[in-house]
């Protein structure tokens, strides 16, 4: 891996991390659109799955889930084998990737054709 | 085509998430993680420095989440009383405030519209607005007070974010409302509806389309024999001179209710309150006992509280929605309520014309129509159309157009100001000047001084006729609108020669008061056995009084133990003759009596007025099968001791059917039950129902099967030289917030009867605290 993706890696990370901890859906979205747009190269969607895993663990682990509070969540949803927490991180993770993802297929399509350009 | 994929998947997931499904939460920010539920903070240990205007307001939260409110102002005291409330029991607020408001249907769906028509037509919202601005004329301290407890409740609001609010808000998909400053003056209504709204009057009519006058008499008397056990026996005349009322010549044209079998089993509402004079207690000191009984819900009706003023310290219970305290105690007085019991509402039936006119006065007089338009949750709005008239506010039912006139219903008292005195009050004689502003719901307030002195006060207003009357009052003359009287100058006793006082909602007098009362009082059982352990205890300690608060001795089994042993079956008899008629978990005898008492009472209601929803008194007719050879009905007379051996053997199929086939296996804890709901009624947030000991004639009250009702808190007060030494416990928990440790941990406690001693802290660096919120 390149310096400069390493950095972006990064970058990507603390934009996710910061749309996930801002409270707000408005965040979210803008920062997994902006993760999507930068940088103007095309990523796999597999890296944002990974990126996205990494900052919900993140979070959970700052903000770790009430067990009371899942528990009664759980009981209202009628849901006892899967806690209403991982419920909540898959969403988010799959939402988020999925933004970034779809955003950065633009991008793709204009990496390809400056490749074509190139060869 | 490929390259489309990925973003129409992104746009169906999302169009799948925001699109509002009829039935479930706003799946969007329910299952996405910044605005999900996750993001409640329950914050119950460590601190915080918030911004706010109130800087040198401190609150400290104990073990049990009991906030400790430290102020230099009574102002910055309100705020902290109105983000506290908001911190702990924000959802409870938004829907009384919406129930009084009238707008329940825009956030619960066409299910509330019924309830919400019911309120909007006292504009209670209107009001509290009127009122608020008087106060601001007559008491602006009061005023002022108010406005910071809605700043106080606003700010907290203001600093939550979307995820953060209360997980009722999350599944039901709205968000909660700022509070306005008259809030608090237009939430003591809700508590006047559960204490003093009564539809007996409407019923009292229909009733005379089953029963000769004669027989609603005899079976519904405006003070039965055995009820003539009042709370003030020192002030009431001879039990013989009762004056009758008079039922209203109005027979309804229907039932109201539409007849449909509604009677709940066993669920009767009700209060015990008592005192202990220095002069009688074991220390020397006056005692104050306090139990209310309101719905077991979660979250309860009760937030206990401790507040700091500049050093002066007061303690107890407020209601959410209300800076004071309502039952509670300073270092120098002490007090507690009961509801009063009496039927503050009459119902006037309209002579209309076509020209949508009714009649005053041999005149006709315009209706003034009002129309409300109420917002439904996935529904249209709906136009809602009622009249004013000089009666009240006037609606159809059942083809019929009737004005409601009710107490509550007229801007008459300031509450607020008694338990604004209260807390200043140094001794008796100024708790009870106090307690001479509070209007409704009318109560029987306890008062303990720490001088050793005690006293009784029933205050409140009532509507008094030249004679008394019940039944729709078919309206003509303006002079039938009675004016009301505060009669707590005559109903009150300080300082008993006796030592000692009590009461449990029976009758205040056994006089010719009593009818004007114009209600159906509780049954005097609680009242029983309370008189009889204080009477017989010329020295009465602390234990001798936590005893009383958990006594599940039923206090009709004097009465009517011959009856019921006398006409049980044989299997049942010595089971029978032997209890001690304490209904506790492990009794079997308990089951059998209170299963017997239930179903007696309903056939012998069934055999007189069929499904009509207006059982007579049950104590009045236990007493009427336990002294009488034979009872008359509309036909012939009927042998008490038959229907009783009937009943038997209905009620041993029922209880082998529920509870097996072997007699021991029906004890009482597998028959009665105790459930706290949660309010919505969804049973993932309410606490399972667990076997539970009392009855509704036990001091320590269980009503309704499963129990539904009971005591909602207990406290235990003594007040000497020193500082308070007091005890108590909530039915429930602290917080509103299911899955909050604080939301159910005192219930195990509370159900054995056991307290949490008060922490009596003047300065906030004494205390030990869990949570501390600073104000910068």
């Amino acid at each position: 891996m390149k310096k400069q993706d390493f950095q972006f890696a990064l970058l990507h990370l603390s934009l996710i991390f910061g749309g996930l901890i801002f409270e707000s859906l408005l965040y979210f979205f803008a920062m997994a659109a902006l993760v999507g747009f930068l940088p103007r190269s095309a990523r796999s969607w597999l890296y944002y799955l990974l990126l996205n895993s990494l900052a919900m663990a993140i979070a959970l682990y700052l903000n770790p889930p009430q067990p009371g509070l899942n528990q009664s969540i759980n009981g209202v949803l009628g849901i006892e084998s899967l806690p209403y927490w991982l419920i909540v991180a898959l969403f988010t993770v799959l939402v988020g990737s999925l933004v970034s993802y779809s955003l950065n297929l633009p991008l793709r399509a204009t990496a390809s054709k400056k490749r074509e350009f190139q060869r | 085509m490929r390259k489309w994929f990925w973003p129409l998947l992104t746009a169906v997931l999302l169009a799948a998430l925001f699109y509002p499904w009829p039935g479930l939460p706003p799946l969007g920010s329910f299952l996405l993680y910044p605005t999900s539920p996750l993001q409640i903070d329950y914050a119950i240990k460590g601190s915080s420095s918030l911004p706010g205007t109130h800087t040198d307001l401190e609150i400290h939260y104990d073990e049990r989440g009991v906030p400790h409110l430290f102020a230099q102002s009574d102002t910055s005291l309100a705020f902290g009383m109105g983000f506290t409330h908001a911190r702990d029991r924000l959802f409870q607020l938004e829907m009384l405030r919406r129930t009084v408001r009238g707008r329940l249907a825009e956030v619960a769906g066409a299910k509330a519209l019924e309830s919400d028509r019911w309120w909007l037509k006292f504009e209670f919202e209107k009001l509290a607005q009127s009122e608020l601005e008087r106060i601001s004329q007559e008491e602006p301290q009061l005023a002022a007070m108010f406005k910071a407890y809605a700043d106080g409740f606003n700010h907290y609001l203001e600093q939550l974010s979307p995820g953060e609010k209360p997980l009722e808000f999350h599944l039901l998909g709205f968000a909660p409302s700022p509070m306005k400053p008259y809030a608090p003056l237009m939430l003591i209504r809700y508590m006047d509806k559960v204490l003093d709204y009564s539809e007996n009057d409407l019923k009292f009519s229909a009733l005379r389309n089953y029963l000769p006058d004669s027989l609603i008499e005899y079976y519904y008397p405006w003070q039965s024999p055995y009820a003539r056990f009042p709370i003030y026996p020192e002030i009431s005349k001879d039990s013989n001179a009762v004056t009758k009322g008079i039922l209203t010549d109005y027979v309804s044209r229907g039932d109201f209710p539409k007849a449909e079998v509604k009677r709940e089993r066993n669920n009767e509402l009700g209060s015990n309150n008592w005192a202990v004079a220095g002069s009688r207690s074991a220390t020397g000191n006056a005692f104050l006992c306090n139990d209310t009984h309101l719905a077991l819900a979660l979250p309860g009706t009760w937030y206990e509280v401790h507040q700091v003023v500049k050093g002066k310290a007061t303690h107890g219970f407020s209601i959410p929605g209300s800076p004071f305290i309502i039952s509670g105690f300073s270092d120098k007085v002490a007090w507690g309520m009961t509801n009063a019991t009496w039927d503050l509402t009459d119902f006037f039936a309209l002579n209309t014309n076509a020209e949508n006119q009714y009649e005053l006065d041999g005149q006709w007089v315009d209706l003034d129509q009002r129309e409300v338009i109420i917002p439904v949750k996935d529904a249209p709005a709906d136009t809602f159309h009622y009249y004013q008239t000089y009666f009240g506010p006037a609606t159809t039912m059942d083809g019929e157009l009737l004005a409601t006139r009710w107490v509550a219903s007229e801007s008459t008292g300031n509450e607020m100001l008694a338990f604004y005195q209260l807390r200043q009050a140094s001794n008796l004689e100024e708790a009870y000047q106090a307690l001479l502003n509070f209007s409704h719901p009318p109560q029987n307030f306890v008062l303990a001084d720490a001088n050793g002195q005690i006293g009784m006060v029933t205050s409140g207003l009532a509507p008094i006729a030249p004679v008394p009357q019940r039944g729709i009052i078919a309206a003509k003359q303006s002079q039938q609108r009675l004016d009301f009287y505060h009669l707590g100058r005559k109903l009150k006793v300080l300082r008993p020669e006796k030592g000692w006082n009590h009461s449990a909602n029976q009758t205040q007098v056994s006089d010719s008061l009593g009818p004007y009362l114009n209600s159906i009082f509780a049954p005097t059982a609680r009242g029983r056995i309370i008189s009889q352990h204080l009477s017989e205890n010329p020295s009465v300690s602390r234990n001798d009084l936590k005893a009383l608060h958990a006594s599940v001795e039923d206090g009709e089994w004097p009465l009517l133990k011959d009856f019921v042993v006398n006409t049980a079956p044989a299997s049942f008899k010595k089971t029978l003759a032997d209890w001690d008629g304490k209904c506790t978990e492990k009794s079997v005898a308990a089951t059998l009596y209170n299963h017997f008492k239930w179903l007696y009472c309903d056939s012998l209601s069934h055999l007189l007025i069929g499904h009509f929803d207006f059982q007579p008194p049950a104590e009045h007719l236990f007493y009427l099968s336990a002294t009488q050879d034979s009872l008359p009905t509309k036909e012939a007379y009927l042998k008490p001791g038959e229907l009783a051996k009937a009943v038997w053997q209905s009620s041993k199929r029922q209880l082998a059917k529920t509870l097996g086939a072997e007699m021991e296996a029906w004890q009482y804890g597998r028959y009665h039950r105790i459930h706290f709901k949660h309010i919505t009624g969804l049973e993932a947030l309410s606490y399972t129902a667990f076997p539970a000991q009392g009855s509704p004639r036990t001091v320590n009250v269980s009503s309704g099967l499963p129990g539904t009702h009971g005591p909602a808190m207990r406290s235990l007060v003594e007040l000497s030289d020193g500082p308070p030494k007091a005890e108590t416990v909530l039915a429930g928990g602290q917080s509103g917030q299911p899955g909050h440790p604080h939301y159910t941990d005192q219930i195990t406690n509370w159900y054995e009867v056991k307290y949490y001693p008060v922490k009596w802290v003047l300065d906030a660096e004494e205390g030990h605290w869990q949570y501390s919120i600073h104000f910068r």
